[in-house]
């Protein structure tokens, strides 16, 4: 609210101003619109809502407002006034030469309003419970499960959710011809709570709200020149990312003593994302050839710095590495430097022929120092040692460069071929250098007017160097409890991981589009993507594919009456083979292999109308319909087999209707009616319990935090004054 | 298969320079400017609603456009379009310049003789520059639809212009799992620059996961425990316009983790419907014990439970 009315007081000043500087105002005008709405939903939570806030009561839908005065003009614009997700922006232009844009907007994400939690907020990220039901959580182990479903299910309701307010300015100069100059900025500020997980032990999942209270600061100035052929850009920056909740401090419920193995502490600490800073620049080149030729150029650099504080190795009394001071640095003095570069030369020498040749590159290079632990514990519970235990800092780099080259053989028929070369490297991986040749075509065809069609296919085939199977060797515990000095097979030896390893993309596309003079508008878009990482020994992903039609259509039948409408199908495959090592033991035999075929189908449809019958009355309505089913067709071992998961189903419906009458010259009254219906069945979020599972041994605390369907009507009506 | 492939580059390449060396065709003799007074004695209504656009104020503007030709800086001289007296039969009535009837490329380059600066530096090696989308496909400065003094576009708001070609996207953004874009709180300019960017798929940042840090910063790191795919591409695991999986994931957890994760005991175990009652399963599977998945600073950290 403050914000808003600072802006519209900007605005008013801006106005005065302009207006006493000059006896020129030539036009002013804005239009608002306002109302009042009504909405019911069938229950509590209602994804709707998940990133909107649906007004109840009086509200400020939208404002323009803008005047001119020779060169000078402001104009002042918002939606959803002084709700959580308003959005307003204040521009003054002078002429071309100065610009300046202030904007503000608020983003809120709702996860739930149905959640529940017991534990009690002493300050910022740290909960705790009452010592009683710790302490007899401990004593009596056998009765946890009921102790905790009776201590939680009357545990106050809190409303998962955080919401990111964006301010942005910035100033545009262009003092002189060919000059421009950019400063801008944007400061982010996220706050509220989310779910988030702090194990205890082996089988103990606790679900705890996350504080959220980040900073995000963004500011750049970029530098243009222009004379002639020639052209220079140059640019600096710097982001700074600001967390004020450093870590998540939970009482355990199994514990009010510490313990050196199974449930461990009684309260675990989690470290949250520490802060972190980038510095940047980048210089780009452009210059004009004849032949309508281009090259330009772009060489960017930045520099990332973090450096926090470490925790200890956990916050157990009972462990032997309780503290800092066994670390082997109280900080990780993290630095990355990203260089990248991008040449571009583009060139249409003729009516008939046009090419581009492109290299580009991007090295991601990790400084940070490697540290060596000497052990861990991963509950904050028993605690392994290590001979040497080092971090892996990683670090990629990746290089392309293609040719795209097309001809028009006539102006309705045009070829074009691809050509791309890609190489990818990285540091501590089981493939450290990947290279894909990437070869594809494309037609376009306009045989009649108003008609045109177009076609891509490409094909990319990307090979791995070299598998070094070492990387998936591991510390175990050796002879000695508790000490993992034994090499070991961390990950199964026949597994190929997808981002890595060879495997051949084809995808292609194809659009219609047929424009019968300004009366109808039709289109189609077909689009297939298939990732194929077949091996009939390896385990991983083996492929995925995706088929997806688009089409829409627009008819104006008259001056009165326009439809629109489009219809959407997609299909997707995933199939994944593993194999199950029951125990300790890793299992070399396809004997336990299990594999997981995902079918995914999705629906969209669209359609709508604009009807004015009169030039006072317009009617409006629109309606969406989308569904989506997930199978999953699960085979099991050789022995064992598997019984499927049921599907997940998401359907909603959403129709919106407006009438409107323009009451006077400048003034409508709009009525406004919607309805929303929407279906979930997740086996995995409908119906969570706060203790799970909810018979037996529980092994989790959730924030019930559901998955619900529901059902939802909005009645709304609205004045819009135009001035 | 690599030196075949940069031999054929070298050559088409030089073609292509030979072919640029040659000198361009002399320009033809042109009409001359009218002045805009003229233009609106037929076209009142545009030149009405242009007092209204940007462009009038830098028309009136000399150290920007030093001939202040009005109306002809961008449509060109009008006298034989004017003399054509509405005659389309005339064929001087043609010489002014209709952007509707174009070459995009001509169209465009009208733009960029004063557009060519901050966000349109790369516009000529942009994939629609090479698609023959010009400015005038997505902007009009006589009959913009959107509102608010925002950019001038063809459609009411840039979601509505982006996905009239890019269909599939409608249908993405329409899931589930979704960023907020069709709450009109994001658009497709947020991650994208429609006008270019020495990038992949024209993002607004050097890399995929710099265009991710600049919202989501908590994941910039460097961190002490790093997790590979996710330090690589955050579309490993992510899929951004929109996904039928919570958090816009690429899959339904645990079988996302199990493409990369074939271990001893749980990780690598099926949990199929009779483990409906296991916290591996149910509810946010994986990450209900590793919450820490996109990487920890904690010295216990390696396994992303702290």
């Amino acid at each position: 609210m403050a914000t808003l009315r600072r802006l519209m007081v900007a605005a008013l000043a801006g106005g005065v101003v302009l207006s006493a500087m000059s006896t020129d105002v030539v036009a002013a005008d804005g239009e608002f619109t306002i109302g009042g709405q009504w909405f019911d939903q069938t229950v509590p939570e209602a994804k709707f809502r998940e990133f909107s806030e649906v007004p109840r009561g009086g509200f400020l839908q939208s404002f323009m407002a803008q005047e001119w005065s020779g060169r000078n003009s402001v104009a002042l614009w918002g939606a959803n006034a002084i709700r959580d997700d308003q959005a307003s922006r204040l521009t003054w232009a002078n002429g071309a030469r100065w610009r300046m844009d202030l904007g503000y907007a608020q983003i809120p994400h709702t996860f739930s309003q149905i959640a529940r939690w017991g534990w009690l907020q002493s300050a910022p990220g740290a909960f705790s419970l009452p010592d009683s039901l710790q302490a007899r959580n401990q004593g009596i182990p056998s009765s946890y499960t009921q102790r905790m479903a009776d201590f939680l299910k009357t545990s106050p309701t809190i409303g998962l959710g955080f919401d990111t307010k964006t301010s942005t300015a910035r100033l545009r100069a262009r003092p002189a011809r060919g000059w421009q100059f950019e400063l801008r900025g944007t400061h982010r500020k996220r706050s509220g709570i989310k779910p988030y997980a702090l194990a205890f032990g082996f089988s103990t999942a606790l679900e705890n709200p996350e504080p959220i209270d980040q900073r995000m600061v963004d500011a750049d100035f970029v530098a243009d020149f222009r004379r002639d052929r020639f052209s220079l850009q140059a640019s600096a920056g710097l982001s700074a990312f600001q967390n004020r909740v450093d870590e998540l401090k939970v009482d355990n419920p199994k514990r009010i003593t510490d313990l050196a193995t199974g449930d461990g502490p009684a309260v675990g600490v989690l470290d949250l994302y520490p802060d972190n800073r980038v510095v940047r620049g980048s210089l780009g080149l452009g210059y004009t050839m004849p032949r309508r030729t281009a090259l330009n150029a772009t060489l960017s650099l930045a520099q990332t710095r973090q450096d926090d504080l470490f925790l200890g190795f956990a916050n157990n009394s009972a462990l032997p590495q309780s503290s800092r001071d066994s670390l082997p640095a109280q900080s990780l003095d993290g630095k990355a430097r990203q260089l990248n570069g991008d040449v571009r030369l583009t060139t249409r020498p003729t009516e008939d022929l046009d090419g581009t040749i492109h290299f580009r590159y991007s090295d991601y290079d990790n400084q940070t120092p490697e540290l060596n632990f000497i052990g861990q514990s991963p509950y904050e519970s028993g605690w392994q040692r290590f001979i040497e235990h080092p971090n892996h800092v990683m670090s990629n780099t990746r290089w392309q460069t293609g040719l795209d080259l097309g001809y028009a053989f006539t102006p309705q028929i045009k070829v074009s071929g691809i050509a791309e070369y890609r190489v990818r490297e990285r540091t501590h991986r089981e493939v450290e250098k990947d290279t894909e040749t990437l070869l594809g075509g494309r037609l376009r065809l306009r045989p009649a007017d108003g008609l045109s069609v177009a076609g891509l296919y490409t094909r990319g085939d990307r090979e791995a160097d070299a598998f070094h199977v070492d990387d998936y060797i591991g510390l175990k515990v050796g002879a000695t409890a508790g000490l993992y000095d034994t090499p070991g097979f961390v990950e199964h030896p026949s597994l190929r991981r997808f981002d890595v390893i060879d495997r051949v993309q084809d995808r292609a596309t194809a659009d219609v589009s047929y424009a019968f003079g300004e009366r109808v508008e039709l289109s189609a878009t077909y689009a297939f993507t298939r990732n194929d990482f077949k091996n009939d020994t390896t385990l991983g992903l083996q492929e995925d594919r995706m088929h997806s039609v688009a089409s829409s259509g627009t008819i104006h039948v008259n001056e009165r009456l326009d439809l629109t409408g489009g219809y959407g199908l997609g299909k997707g495959r995933t199939f994944q083979r593993s194999r199950t090592s029951a125990g300790s033991v890793m299992v070399f035999t396809p004997d336990s292999n299990w594999t997981a075929k995902i079918d995914e189908e999705e629906v969209f449809v669209f359609a709508g109308f604009a009807w004015s019958p009169h030039a006072r009355f317009s009617l409006g309505a629109d309606y969406q319909f989308s569904r989506n089913v997930t199978d999953y067709d699960l085979t099991g071992t050789r022995t064992i087999p598997a019984v499927d998961l049921p599907s997940t189903i998401f359907r909603n419906h959403h129709t919106m209707l407006d009438a409107q009458w323009r009451w006077l010259e400048n003034t409508s009254i709009i009525g406004r009616w919607a309805w929303e219906d929407y279906d979930v069945n997740d086996f995995a979020s409908n119906a969570v319990p706060l203790i799970f599972p909810v018979t037996g041994t529980a092994n989790a605390v959730f924030l019930g935090d559901s998955s619900q369907g529901y059902r939802a009507h909005r009645l709304a009506l609205l004045v819009k004054h135009t001035f | 298969m690599r030196r075949p492939l940069v031999f054929v580059l070298a050559l088409i390449s030089s073609s292509l320079l030979m072919l640029i060396s040659a000198r361009t065709p002399s320009s033809q003799a042109t009409p001359t400017n009218v002045g805009s007074e003229t233009c609106k004695g037929c076209h009142e209504a545009q030149w009405t609603a242009f007092q209204k656009n940007p462009h009038y104020r830098a028309e009136i503007d000399a150290a920007v456009i030093a001939d202040q030709a009005g109306c002809e800086s961008c449509h060109g001289p009008g006298s034989q379009h004017v003399e054509a007296g509405g005659d389309k039969s005339n064929p001087g009535f043609a010489t002014i310049r209709n952007f509707k009837k174009m070459p995009a490329d001509q169209a465009s380059a009208t733009c960029a003789g004063c557009h060519k600066s901050g966000g349109q530096f790369h516009w000529d090696q942009s994939a629609h520059a090479r698609n023959d989308v010009s400015c005038v496909k997505c902007h009009s400065i006589h009959h913009a639809k959107n509102e608010g003094a925002g950019p001038m576009l063809t459609a009411e708001d840039v979601n509505h212009l982006c996905i009239t070609c890019h269909k599939d996207k409608r249908t993405a953004m329409a899931r589930s799992g979704h960023m907020p874009l069709r709450e009109g709180s994001m658009n497709c300019a947020d991650c994208h620059n429609p006008h270019g960017a020495p990038s992949k798929n024209m993002i607004r940042a050097a890399t995929t996961n710099d265009l991710c840090y600049t919202c989501h910063a908590d994941k910039r790191g460097p961190l002490l425990w790093e997790h590979a795919p996710v330090r690589e591409d955050c579309l490993n695991c992510h899929q951004p316009h929109g996904s039928n999986n919570d958090k816009v994931l690429a899959g339904k957890r645990p079988f996302l983790c199990q493409r990369c994760h074939v271990a001893t005991r749980h990780p690598a175990t099926l949990y199929d419907n009779p483990d409906l009652v296991t916290n591996r399963l149910f509810n946010r599977s994986c990450t209900n014990c590793h919450s820490q998945v996109h990487g920890s600073n904690h010295p216990s950290g390696k396994y992303f439970l702290r």
